[in-house]
Order: structure tokens, then C-alpha cells, then sequence
């Protein structure tokens, strides 16, 4: 557990721009001491109207209206760019925290090992991305929901964080899960509807050698919000959202949900909601904006969840001992 | 009458310790041979006594049930090699013994009445050949078995061990890691250091270890089974039974938690004083008898060498606190990544696999069987840990074993996460174990309950398990606390085949080898 506190501790001093860090990660303290413009942008998860908690039963939810209850719900984004009022896509920078954001891919986690989360998930819990970007008007923000190709295929145990997740991770052929939710439904056979997507179609000699070319189906969907308020505006990953199109009942087991499956009937009702063809792996309509999983929400939103970013989130403290970051 | 009443009781001294029968000194094999011999020559005296009735044949009688009592005051007096076994713990070995003291006087009384002369005057050279004949049996099974802890005690040149203690630094230690493993996480309160891990593999391996000097961490733990024990539940030094299967200790250095279902223990140094000092059940029993097992470190030139250059630091090195640590650091360098698979994945020879355990391999990571869920990354289980771990994973599943009484309950005293955290989803729910060796490790799950590789797989195919009757009946395949990632999948024979082989291509021959863990009491 040290090593988690260490981790937890270095992060309380990354949000601390005016603290000068004496270890060796020099690349982190130039950004911050660049760093008045370090921009934080939050996400929330929510199912439907309601705040996403584990463990929380929710009704009326997909086609046939089932009860439904999540035990894991963590997803990668990357390639975020801010969008200016003439439609430029300017990058946005990831800060190198070593825990959350590598590269430019950045893990957010909504469950925290509480409640029905507690068989698989981790302690931690994440729903913000932190980084920079030239100054500027914005007024849209995009990103990748997935992993890119030159990251995808790396070896959990050895990439660095948070592609260093073996339960978000398939194989070297296969890269990582995209993201992960699984979901309890209340039918009465096949209850467990699990939903990992990644790419596919990825060919390489074995499973376990890395594929030399792009895979054929990548299925990162790209979300474009146009009208987006870096200061006050939120993205809301909204369950509910992604499982209208979904017959929650009709659950066809091996494997029960959607992984990804070419020919998984829960994944062609699945797949719409991330604006995502199951067929070519690429957006329908070049653009992906027919999506239904994520919304621009308020940060009162935000507030309503009830949770904030932490490596070790422990329900029974009050969040106001984390305000420091 | 005397020679028919003793033909009785050599039988069944005989049988007692007969090689087929139950009496097993498995920790002290050399014993073992001893008794195997033992048991042949006292049936063949009873046969011989039987038929002729003859002095000859009671003579040999009379002398070689002497052996026995004499290697149970041996057992008794002498200090190595004898003291490690205490032969009178056992009720059996009991049991042998009384009748060898029946048959001992009843062959005396038969040949004091009928044959008083030949008995007086055979006498000598009789107890001469007796003795020559004990030697050989002794000197044969030194040849044959030489790595036998109970001869091996006598053959460890103690200089020549202290001359390399004396080499080993109190300090450093160079892991050396299989291609593709990451540095394992270390107790910052319990650095690795050589010398440490010298002295813990003494310790694992020493009788000494335990109330009655019978068990040592490697009577549950052997190598050649990958440090498993190949039965369903092992017996403590008090006979009484585990309700959990000994675990493989291939690659615990990487174990996000210990034992078979308790979230909170994390660190291996939590976990080894539970065989020594558990009293839910008594293992190795040290618990009431913390004095007299250390007094045998404490009094042992070899360990007074041992602990001061693990602890040049601590004034009064031989301690419980300090004998963990150093069986920690022993337990942590038992690093399995040299298997067929390690060799294919990680070192690029694309030979080591065949076809079929490609096949299988494919399988094991599709979404069909779901095994990876649970048994995924570089060391098979979900539950693994090490330096560049940021998240750690925890997990303990429900693989539906049980469902008694169709309320999700396991038997009692085994109901997993449950024992810790007293909640109601946490019933039956175990730490997924690493799947390397698992070829060496049957029988599985955390009571052994199933025998062999094939039911495992089988098992999760049905999705669970049902049991029609007895005092564990109920279909655990409906088991309202079972993982969603156990619904169970359709497997054709070829399927079956594929996922064995490449099942066994995670067996590595250089670990249950490595001489770097082997028994360090048994020279070269």
C-alpha cells in the first residue's frame, strides 16, 4: 500500500504548481512551471439522469426497458484537440502524470470498488483529464474514444500507466479493452451483459505478437462537441445513453454483451450508440456524430456524482480532504 | 501357542508398516526405506515361523523387530540424524510399535520353551549378522536415495557452508527476471538481500520449523510439484486437516493478495506466519511452543551463521520476526518464466509451442471460454502486482462450486472473502491463482475438490457445478453470487485437447529444477 500513497501524494503535488518536485521526472516540472494555462477538463458518468454509482440499480434503461446495475465502468480517450470559433483543431497537450495520462491517452475510471464493483474494480477513480493548450478561444472540444493504433499493442505489464491494466487489456494481438462496463441486468436467464470494445481484426502470427498493421475494424469512435465551455462545460459518458438501442434482455451468451463481436447480435444493437458501424469498425457518417453515449452537461452535474478524482478512493472520507487538486 | 500368537503380531507389525499401506514417513524418506525393509522381513519371518517353526526363523524375528525399538530410542536420544523424526507421533507407528514388543516377548518365551539350547549357543554370531545386515540397509538407502534430508543432514560440510555465508552480502540482490517479467513490488520494511534469501531457504526447508520437528514449509510446498503438494488438503502436525488446497508458490512474488480469499493480507510477510503460528487449523504448530523451536535456531551454529549475515545489523538476530522475513525474501526469488509459452512469447523461439497449443491459446484469450477475465497478463491471474503497478487489482471471484441448499452458502469454515468481510456477496468468492505449473498443482480449487486439469475445464464449460445430494447438495451453476464470467460456454473435443496443451505449455522445467530453490540440506 506505501507505493499507493506515494503515488497518491506525488499527484496531490503535481496539482501544486508553485511546489518544485526534487525528483528525477523533469520533463513534468517544466510543464508545470509553464503551467498558469494547466487546463482541467471534467467529465461525469451518468445513467440517464442520475449520477453513475456502483452498484445502483437503474430501470427503464434500452429497448425493453430493464433494470440494470454496472460493475465496472472505465474507458481510454485520446487525441483530444480544442476546436477555435474558425474550427481549428488545436492538440491538447496531456500532462505526464505517470498515473492517469500517457502520451495522449488518458484513462477515465467511474468506478471505485464500492458497492457491485467490488469483485473486479480498483480503489481508484478518475473524471478529469489535465494538460495544456496555447492560449486561445475555444469554443469545441473532440477526442477519441479508444487507444491509438501505436499504443494499442504494447505489453500491459510493461507500458507505463494507465495502459499497465491487465483488466483493460486483451493480448498483444487484440490491445487493449476500450472501454469496459459491465452490466447486471434483471433477466431472468444470461443476467450479466458484459461490454468490452476494442479493435478487431487485428492479424499478427499469434495472439500474443503484436499486429504489424493497423487493424481492419479499429472502432475508436471520434466525439466532436461544437459548442463546448472549457470553464464551465462538462462531458457526460451517459449509460443510458448508449444502451437505448439495446435489447438488454435478449442477451445472447458466449460471451454474454458485447465484446467487440463481428457477428454478436448485442453488439449490432450496441454499436449505434458509440456512432460506430459494426461492419467497417469506423464512424457511420464519417463523423461518428450520430452517437448517443456522450452530452455536454453543467458542472452542477458534475457536483450531483458525488465523486472526485483519487488513486485510493475511500467512500467513508469526506471528499473535502481531497480538495488540495 | 507362543509361535502362533507371534506370528500374529509380526503380521501385524508387518502390515502396519507395509509400503502399501497408510504409514507414510514421506518427510522422512529415509526412514521410509528403513521401514519398507522392515515390514518385508518381519512378514517373511512370520511366513517361515508360520510354516516350519523353526528357532532360525524366530531368531531373525526377534532381531529385526529389535531394529525398530531400537530406532525409536534412537529417535529418542540421538541427535542428527534422528531427532528429526519423532516416531511415536503417529498412532499407527504406535500401534507397530506394541506389537513389536508383543511379538518380542512372545518369540522369546516360545524360544526360551522349546528350543532353550540352539538359543543360548546361536546367540552371538546372530546378533553380529543382525547388525551387519542393519548397516547395509542403512548403507543401500544412502546410495539409492542419497538426497534424502534425514541421510543429507549428515553429508552438508558445515565449513564449506560457512565459507559461502560469509560471501553473501547483507545488502544487495540481483534479480534475475525471466524476458517480459516485470521488477516485483518489495516491501520497503524487507528488502531482498542475499543472505536473507539463503537463510529463508534453510528455513523452508527445515523441520525444525515446526512443534515436533515433522514439517517444514516444503512438506506442503515441494518443488518437483512446482512447490504444491499433488493432494486435495494437507494435515498439520496435529493431524488435523486443512479445509484449503496448499497452494503453488510459482511466482507469489507478484500476488496482489495471499492465502485463497482475504483482501487485506497483501504482503508475503503477513502470510508466513500463518502456517507457523495458526491455530485455525494447527499446521506446523509453533503456537504454546515459540520457546523451544527457536531454542533450536538459536542453538545451531549453522543459523547463528545464517541470521548474522542476514542481520549484521540486529544484536539478536535469531527471531521469529526476523526468521518471516528472510522466508519471505526465499519465497519471492521462486520466479517460474521459462516455459514453452515464456520461450515462444517472450524469447522468440517460434518452435516451442505446437499448433494445437497455439489453438489453445487462442481459445483461453477469446471471449468464447472468457478464461483470461480472471487468469489474464503475464503471470495468468487477474490478481497480480509489481513495480510498475499503478492500479492494483484485487479481484476474488464466485465461480460457482457451491450453492448449498440453493442459497449461494459454501461449506462452512470455506466460504472465502466471506471469513474476512462478513458480506453476504463475498460467499464463495476466492483469489483467482496463477495458471503457471498448473499441470504440477492437482488437484484444483481452493479444497481440491476437483482431480484433474480436464473436470476443471469441463466445469466451467457447465458453468458451475451441481451436486445431487449429500450434506453439499445444490446447483452452484445457479449460485446468485457466481461471476458473470462464469456462464459457462459449449467445447468440442479438439477444443478440449487444444486448451490442454496449452494448459501444460505453461510448465517450467527449469523452476521445479532450479537448484537455486532446491533443498539446501542435500549436497551435490
Amino acid at each position: 500500500m506505501y507505493k499507493l500513497t506515494v503515488l497518491w501524494i506525488v499527484s496531490l503535488l503535481l496539482g501544486l504548481p508553485t511546489i518544485t518536485q526534487a525528483d528525477d521526472s523533469t520533463t513534468v516540472d517544466e510543464t508545470i512551471s509553464a503551467s498558469d494555462g494547466l487546463t482541467k477538463i471534467q467529465f461525469a458518468a451518468y445513467v440517464g439522469e442520475e449520477p453513475a454509482i456502483c452498484g445502483e440499480e437503474y430501470s427503464e434503461i434500452g429497448a425493453d426497458e430493464a433494470t440494470i446495475s454496472f460493475n465496472d465502468f472505465r474507458f481510454y480517450i485520446s487525441n483530444v484537440q480544442l476546436i477555435t470559433a474558425d474550427g481549428e483543431a488545436v492538440p491538447f497537450e496531456l500532462e505526464q502524470d505517470g498515473i492517469w495520462q500517457t502520451s495522449n491517452v488518458a484513462l477515465l475510471d467511474f468506478e471505485d470498488k464500492t458497492g457491485g464493483c467490488d469483485e473486479i474494480g480498483t480503489p481508484s477513480y478518475n473524471s478529469e483529464i489535465i494538460g495544456t493548450a496555447p492560449e486561445g478561444e475555444y469554443t469545441g472540444i473532440s477526442f477519441d474514444l479508444g487507444v491509438p493504433f501505436e499504443h494499442n499493442h504494447m505489453d500491459a505489464t510493461s507500458a507505463p500507466s494507465p495502459l499497465n491494466i491487465a483488466g483493460l487489456w486483451w493480448s498483444w494481438q487484440g490491445g487493449y479493452k476500450f472501454i469496459r462496463v459491465d452490466l447486471m441486468t434483471d433477466a431472468t436467464e444470461h443476467s450479466a451483459w458484459n461490454l468490452h470494445i476494442g479493435s478487431t481484426g487485428c492479424t499478427s502470427p499469434a495472439s500474443v505478437v503484436p499486429p504489424a498493421e493497423r487493424c481492419t475494424r479499429p472502432n475508436i469512435a471520434t466525439i466532436i462537441f461544437d459548442e463546448f465551455d472549457l470553464t464551465q462545460d462538462v462531458v457526460i459518458a451517459d449509460l443510458a445513453g448508449l444502451l437505448s438501442g439495446v435489447s438488454l434482455h435478449d442477451n445472447t451468451p458466449m460471451p454474454p454483451g458485447c465484446m467487440s463481436g463481428v457477428d454478436d447480435p448485442d453488439c449490432e444493437m450496441l454499436y449505434p450508440g458509440f456512432g460506430l458501424s459494426l461492419e467497417t469498425g469506423l464512424c457511420l457518417d464519417d463523423d461518428c456524430s450520430s452517437q448517443t453515449f456522450f452530452r455536454v452537461g453543467s458542472q452542477e452535474e458534475a457536483e450531483l456524482l458525488g465523486r472526485h478524482t483519487d488513486l485510493d478512493y475511500n467512500p467513508s472520507e469526506s471528499s473535502d480532504s481531497h480538495s488540495g487538486h | 501357542m507362543f509361535r502362533y500368537l507371534a506370528v500374529v503380531a509380526l503380521v501385524i507389525a508387518g502390515l502396519i508398516r507395509a509400503p502399501f499401506l497408510s504409514l507414510n514417513l514421506t518427510e522422512v524418506p529415509a526412514h521410509q526405506i528403513y521401514y519398507d525393509v522392515l515390514s518385508v522381513l518381519q512378514l517373511a519371518c512370520a511366513f517361515f515361523l508360520l510354516i516350519w517353526g523353526k528357532p532360525i526363523s524366530a531368531y531373525h524375528g526377534l532381531l529385526i523387530t529389535a531394529t525398530s525399538i531400537i530406532l525409536v530410542i534412537l529417535s529418542m536420544l540421538v541427535d542428527m540424524p534422528f531427532t528429526n523424526v519423532n516416531h511415536l507421533s503417529s498412532t499407527l507407528e504406535v500401534i507397530a510399535v506394541v506389537f513389536d514388543l508383543i511379538a518380542l516377548i512372545l518369540l522369546l518365551l516360545f524360544l526360551d520353551k522349546t528350543h532353550k539350547k540352539d538359543f543360548w549357543s546361536s546367540y552371538r554370531w546372530l546378533s553380529l549378522r543382525a547388525l551387519v545386515a542393519g548397516g547395509l540397509i542403512w548403507g543401500m538407502a544412502t546410495v539409492i536415495e542419497p538426497q534424502y534430508p534425514q541421510l543429507a543432514h549428515n553429508q552438508i560440510d558445515q565449513f564449506e557452508v560457512f565459507d559461502q555465508i560469509a560471501m553473501l552480502s547483507a545488502t544487495d540482490y540481483a534479480w534475475e527476471l525471466p524476458a517480459g517479467f516485470p521488477v516485483p513490488a518489495v516491501p520497503e520494511d524487507n528488502p531482498m538481500s542475499e543472505a536473507k534469501v539463503m537463510l529463508g531457504r534453510y528455513i523452508f526447508y527445515d523441520n525444525a520449523l515446526s512443534r515436533d520437528n515433522t514439517m517444514s514449509c516444503s512438506s506442503c510446498h515441494l518443488q518437483p510439484l512446482a512447490f504444491s503438494d499433488g493432494i486435495a488438503v494437507p494435515v498439520g502436525v496435529t493431524g488435523e486437516s486443512h479445509t484449503r488446497n496448499s497452494q503453488t508458490l510459482t511466482n507469489v512474488a507478484y500476488n496482489a493478495s495471499y492465502t485463497w480469499g482475504n483482501p487485506v493480507l497483501t504482503q508475503i510477510e503477513h502470510q508466513t506466519v500463518i502456517p507457523i503460528f495458526g491455530e485455525f487449523p494447527v499446521e506446523m504448530g509453533v503456537t504454546g511452543h515459540e520457546d523451544a523451536v527457536l531454542a533450536r535456531f538459536q542453538e545451531s551454529p549453522l543459523y547463528q551463521q545464517l541470521f548474522e549475515a542476514a542481520f549484521p545489523d540486529d544484536p539478536e538476530p535469531i527471531s521469529f520476526h526476523n526468521l518471516t522475513l528472510a522466508l519471505s525474501s526465499f519465497v519471492r526469488t521462486m520466479i517460474s518464466g521459462n516455459s514453452p509459452y515464456d520461450q515462444f512469447v517472450y524469447q522468440q523461439n517460434y518452435e516451442a509451442l505446437s499448433e494445437s497449443a497455439l489453438r489453445g491459446l487462442d481459445l483461453f484469450l477469446s471471449e468464447k471460454f472468457e478464461c483470461h477475465h480472471c487468469h489474464g497478463g503475464f503471470n495468468f491471474s487477474a490478481s497480480t502486482l509489481h513495480s510498475n503497478t499503478t492500479f492494483p487489482e484485487r479481484p476474488f471471484f464466485n465461480t460457482g462450486l457451491y450453492n448449498i441448499g440453493e442459497n449461494g452458502a459454501y461449506p462452512r469454515g470455506n466460504t472465502g472473502v466471506f471469513e474476512v468481510t462478513g458480506n453476504p456477496t463475498d460467499m464463495g468468492r476466492f483469489r483467482p491463482p496463477t495458471l503457471r505449473n498448473i499441470e504440477l498443482t492437482a488437484p484444483y480449487m481452493h479444497d481440491g475438490s476437483i482431480a484433474t486439469l480436464e473436470d476443471v475445464i469441463l466445469f466451467y464449460a457447465d458453468g458451475g457445478r451441481l451436486i445431487e445430494d449429500g450434506i453439499y447438495a445444490g446447483d452452484g451453476r445457479a449460485n446468485p453470487n457466481k461471476s458473470g464470467f462464469v456462464p459457462g460456454f459449449e467445447i468440442t473435443d479438439q477444443e478440449m485437447e487444444d486448451m490442454l496443451n496449452f494448459l501444460t505449455s505453461l510448465t517450467d522445467e527449469t523452476f521445479i529444477t532450479d537448484e537455486r530453490l532446491s533443498n539446501p540440506f542435500i549436497s551435490d
